[in-house]
């Protein structure tokens, strides 16, 4: 993406013709989103809360304050009641400067990044079975793969750059699958929709690739098969997974047969299954499917989660994940720790970190201060007051924004951070593309790069790190990132940057093949799942479902300061089933208060049969009252994920 | 010398005098970005000119409707409000422009000087000379012999330029463009017949390579009848990813908002944007009724804009010059930029 800057203001963005991912294209965000850069709220001062109210202070006294802070903190209640999260929009380069805080200066194990909230489970389960905690297929693989499969994702809402080569996929007539309750604006052109009920997603699964293993459907050469029934799939006939899923055996023989007869199955997969119950169990039960049809690895075939932020992926590689350090290194392995360790001079934090939601849960108890870089909490974490609660229970609470987001309002210490336009660095993509971002113009009067911020507050806890450039910190993080390694600056600054992992500049970069090569083959548990949370009863009678719309993006802090973005989303809805409207005699329009067991909220109703019967659907991060405050909290038992895509709710009027 | 003059000057001797004029005027010229991507800036020098581009993906209507620009600031804290409007631009030469684009322009100025007479756009017009450079080479999306949007015109331009290998064959198209002529002793002398029919046989191969992928006429008869099936605008409603790249790089589009951007409680900017009518928030009003809420409203009502009669009539020609730009940047590739639209129509309609 390009920005047409004039005497220091960026009056645009515009697209760039030899990009190989957006090919001259840009989503309605990509157009907009560059209104938040000079909108007339962002933050040019650091913020200290006095006598109860935030006041401007420069930035040698909001340093100096927040170094006392932090050490008090620490003293009093030792080094791990500091806990860190990270952003999924920093770049790599921030990312990897954070962890090296927390793990080397401020010694705690308490680190970790907003994936946690969204793809957790995927990457533990791709890190597990590949080895590499990433998409095993690329954006590219969606024009070559002979099916695919969608699952939990709204591919054109969540990444239009996905969405417009799964459309022409299907367009061309390649067999589309797409596994949700809802029905979405492209479906009417995929080949095959399976409406299942709200969380049965494992059952569905687990029933096709039981289906493709009775017909012999399986990819030739698959071994482990015996195995593979011995451990429980033998149980998901089509006849349970209709009982459970509500969807016809006919239907799933037809998606198991479109499947098995393929060249390769390419699976794109959302939120819609992770934050669940069984959130890590579907991961796996895809990767099973995958293996199955003998897509891993090939061109066209494997799984590409569709991760929510532009650095996701770089925040996975550059160790803000509570489990991994940098390069994705398992800290619970004495090598890998030792390594980093030798590198940073230091010992690393050696018990277990807290995860995102286990922070916030434990905050006043175990967690007495919080670093919250670039994350609107109060917004994207579930059960909303629970967390605005968490932070008043905190003695510290330092935020790194660009606005006065509701998590930075209730800050001890707010440090206005740049914007990516302010910023040099590096974001890796989705599909593992590392690129550069260069600085378009200068920081805002007052505001630093989070690289700066980061470098200066480990100076003032007395880190003595020298100021380092980006580039140079790029360096540095290579020498734990084998997969980053051989790839120069230069390399990352072309158009498109470079696909990791990419051993000299000019190696051809579809190279998952050799990644995983002759691991293809071991097959995952088979768990018969867990129920999720709350099941539908006679107070609470629908299941409740949430999902993002095309304006939005993480915790709105961004999309609702682009004054286009905003008023193209200016009413805060749910849909509800044509026929569970006559019932309760509701007209599109009408105003009601969606509850559930955590609080309330009110919206304007839309009638359609988008919505299967029994089931409400919510978009998330409304400002006119929060979706994730409505969601529970509780944690997906494997990867700690909140289990915060669908709950028990019922309608009231207004 | 008159409008409509052609006359013939070298290539460098024109340059030079470019070069010059940079003493007085802001020029603004095709240069090579980093990336290697071609775009349209001021020039501090010859040095970062380039010939090598077919066309700026974004739209030079970005120099006359600017995609934000400020329109006053206020300023409430003393004893009477202030009102400041930004200073005037020096005078601008934009050099090297295409066909398309000033068709483009063309198209602008009947709405900003129609109902309604836009005082910033139209100074900037007026302040802005024109030396537009006919196309040799189409795009593999151009289209505009479909649209009588180029490669070359007859008028729209203050100069215009064909590059005949050492030579630059000049028309006059303005006395602003003869003034200039005049001002910078371009040593320009009348073209001969060899000159003109070199400038014929290159357009004509121009013509001939571009593929005449858009027959308007049709799709404006079924749309200006109504014959568009509902089924279909349904069908490309639900394609559309209403991101509004169409829009925004489109040279005839001139849809904007204007919003206040506070400061303080005291003073602020009121300032103008790029808009899209494919945006819902487009056409929303404060009752919160949307005459064009769904995609397909929005799509139908662009082609509407672009290419049915009563517009034609009032506009006298097709909302449309055919540089190609939307084919490249609709985020539903293939499927709904207008040369898409109009094949699609047409197939209906057989």
């Amino acid at each position: 993406m390009l920005l047409e800057v004039e005497q220091g203001v960026v009056l645009a963005a515009a697209p760039q013709r030899d990009h190989p991912v957006s090919r001259g294209t840009l989503c309605i965000k990509g157009w907009n989103g560059h209104q938040i850069i000079h909108h007339p709220d962002r933050l040019t001062q650091p913020l200290l809360r006095i006598n109860n109210r935030l006041k401007p202070v420069s930035w040698n006294k909001a340093l100096s304050y927040a170094a006392e802070r932090i050490a008090g903190v620490q003293k009093a209640h030792g080094r791990d009641a500091l806990g860190v999260i990270g952003s999924l929009k920093t770049t790599n380069e921030a990312s990897y400067l954070l962890g090296k805080l927390a793990r080397s200066v401020l010694q705690t194990p308490h680190l970790d990044a907003p994936l946690r909230f969204d793809h957790a489970p995927s990457l533990r389960v791709l890190r597990e079975q590949s080895g590499f905690a990433n998409a095993t297929a690329a954006l590219a693989d969606i024009e070559k793969a002979g099916v695919i499969l969608v699952i939990g994702a709204d591919a054109k809402a969540q990444n239009a750059r996905a969405g417009s080569l799964l459309l022409q996929a299907a367009k061309r007539g390649v067999p589309v699958i797409q596994i949700d309750p809802r029905q979405q604006e492209h479906s009417r052109f995929f080949r095959l929709h399976l409406r299942l009920r709200p969380g049965t997603d494992l059952a569905l699964i687990n029933a096709l690739s039981h289906i493709l293993l009775a017909e012999g459907w399986q990819a030739p050469g698959v071994t482990g098969l015996a195995k593979l029934r011995d451990d429980g799939l033998d149980r998901f006939t089509p006849g349970y997974a209709e009982s459970v899923c509500g969807v016809g055996q006919d239907e799933l023989r037809t998606a198991a047969e479109l499947i098995g007869k393929a060249s390769s199955l390419l699976i794109l997969f959302g939120t819609g299954i992770t934050q669940q119950a069984n959130g890590t169990a579907n991961v796996r039960a895809l990767w099973n499917l995958a293996l199955l049809t003998g897509s891993i690895g090939r061109e066209g075939g494997g799984l590409l989660p569709l991760l929510t932020s532009n650095n996701s992926q770089g925040a996975a590689d550059s160790g803000l994940m509570s489990e991994w350090g940098p390069g994705q290194r398992d800290l619970r392995e004495a090598e890998a720790r030792r390594a980093i360790e030798s590198a940073w001079g230091c010992s690393l934090p050696s018990q277990k970190g807290l995860t995102l939601q286990e922070m916030l849960d434990q905050a006043g108890g175990r967690i007495r201060g919080l670093y919250v870089v670039g994350e609107n909490l109060a917004w994207s974490a579930p059960e909303s007051a629970k967390t605005l609660a968490a932070f008043d229970k905190l003695d510290f609470l330092l935020v790194q924004e660009l606005f006065l987001t509701e998590t930075a309002a209730r800050a001890d210490l707010v440090l206005p951070a740049a914007s990516f336009a302010e910023q040099e660095g590096s974001y890796t993509s989705l599909e593992r593309r590392i690129q550069r971002v260069r600085r378009a113009i200068a920081p805002l009067k007052g505001c630093k790069p989070d690289l700066e911020i980061i470098q200066l507050l480990a100076n003032a806890l007395g880190a003595g790190w020298p100021v380092r450039k980006a580039e140079e910190l790029f360096s540095e993080m290579q020498q734990f990132m084998p997969c980053y390694s051989g790839i120069s600056w230069k390399s990352i600054g072309r158009p498109g940057g470079v696909l990791w992992p990419a051993h000299t500049d000019d190696e051809e970069c579809i190279l998952y093949r050799k990644l995983i090569g002759d691991r293809q083959g071991a097959f995952t548990e088979v768990t018969a799942g867990l129920p999720f949370g709350e099941e539908p009863d006679e107070e609470y009678p629908f299941s409740l479902i949430t999902g993002r719309p095309l304006f939005h993006r993480r915790s709105g802090t961004l999309v609702t300061r682009s004054f286009t973005l905003d008023k193209e989303d200016p009413v805060a809805t749910v849909e509800i089933n044509t026929d569970d409207a006559k019932t309760l005699k509701l007209r599109s329009g009408w105003q009601v208060l969606v509850k559930t067991r955590r609080g309330e909220v009110r919206r304007t109703v839309i009638v359609t049969r988008a919505v299967p019967p029994g089931t409400l659907f919510l978009p998330i991060h409304h400002k006119d009252g929060l979706t994730q405050s409505l969601m529970p909290s509780m944690l997906e038992p494997e990867s700690a994920i909140p289990q915060m895509k669908l709950c028990a709710a019922k309608l009231e009027m207004v | 010398m008159q409008a409509g003059t052609r006359l013939v000057v070298s290539k460098q001797a024109f340059l030079e005098n470019l070069s010059l004029c940079m003493q007085k005027m802001t020029v603004i010229g095709p240069q090579k970005l980093a990336g290697g991507e071609v775009t349209f800036g001021p020039l501090r020098s010859l040095r970062r000119l380039t010939f090598d581009y077919v066309n700026d993906l974004d739209p030079l209507k970005r120099f006359f409707l600017p995609p934000r620009e400020v329109l006053f600031a206020y300023d409430t804290s003393g004893s009477k409000p202030r009102l400041s409007q930004p200073p005037p631009e020096k005078p601008r030469v934009l050099f090297g422009i295409r066909s398309c684009d000033v068709q483009g322009l063309v198209h602008m100025d009947g709405f900003f000087q129609g109902a309604y007479y836009d005082e910033l756009y139209l100074a900037r017009r007026k302040n802005t000379l024109i030396i537009s450079l006919a196309c040799n080479t189409p795009n593999e999306s151009c289209f505009c012999i479909c649209c009588n949007g180029g490669p070359w015109l007859e008028s729209g331009f203050d100069l215009q330029l064909t590059d005949l290998g050492e030579e630059f064959l000049i028309d006059v198209g303005s006395g602003a463009g003869r003034r200039f002529l005049e001002e910078w002793k371009v040593p320009a002398v009348k073209a001969g017949r060899r000159d003109e029919s070199r400038r014929r046989e290159l357009m004509e191969a121009c013509d001939a390579r571009m593929l005449p992928t858009a027959y308007l006429a049709k799709a404006c008869i079924q749309i200006t009848n109504n014959r568009v099936r509902e089924e279909l605008w349904e069908e490309m409603g639900s394609e559309c990813f209403s991101c509004g790249g169409c829009t925004h790089v489109c040279p005839c589009c001139t849809c904007f908002d204007v919003v206040d951007c506070p400061e303080g409680a005291k003073s602020g900017t009121r300032v103008r944007c790029w808009d899209s009518c494919q945006y819902s928030g487009f056409t929303r009003e404060a009752s919160g009724h949307n005459p064009r809420a769904r995609a397909k409203e929005r799509v139908k009502r662009r082609f509407y804009h672009k290419l049915s009669y009563a517009y034609i009539q009032q506009d006298g020609h097709p909302g449309c010059v055919g540089c190609g730009r939307c084919i490249t940047v609709c985020e539903a590739f293939g499927l709904l930029d207008i040369s898409a639209v109009v094949k699609r129509l047409r197939r209906d309609g057989q």
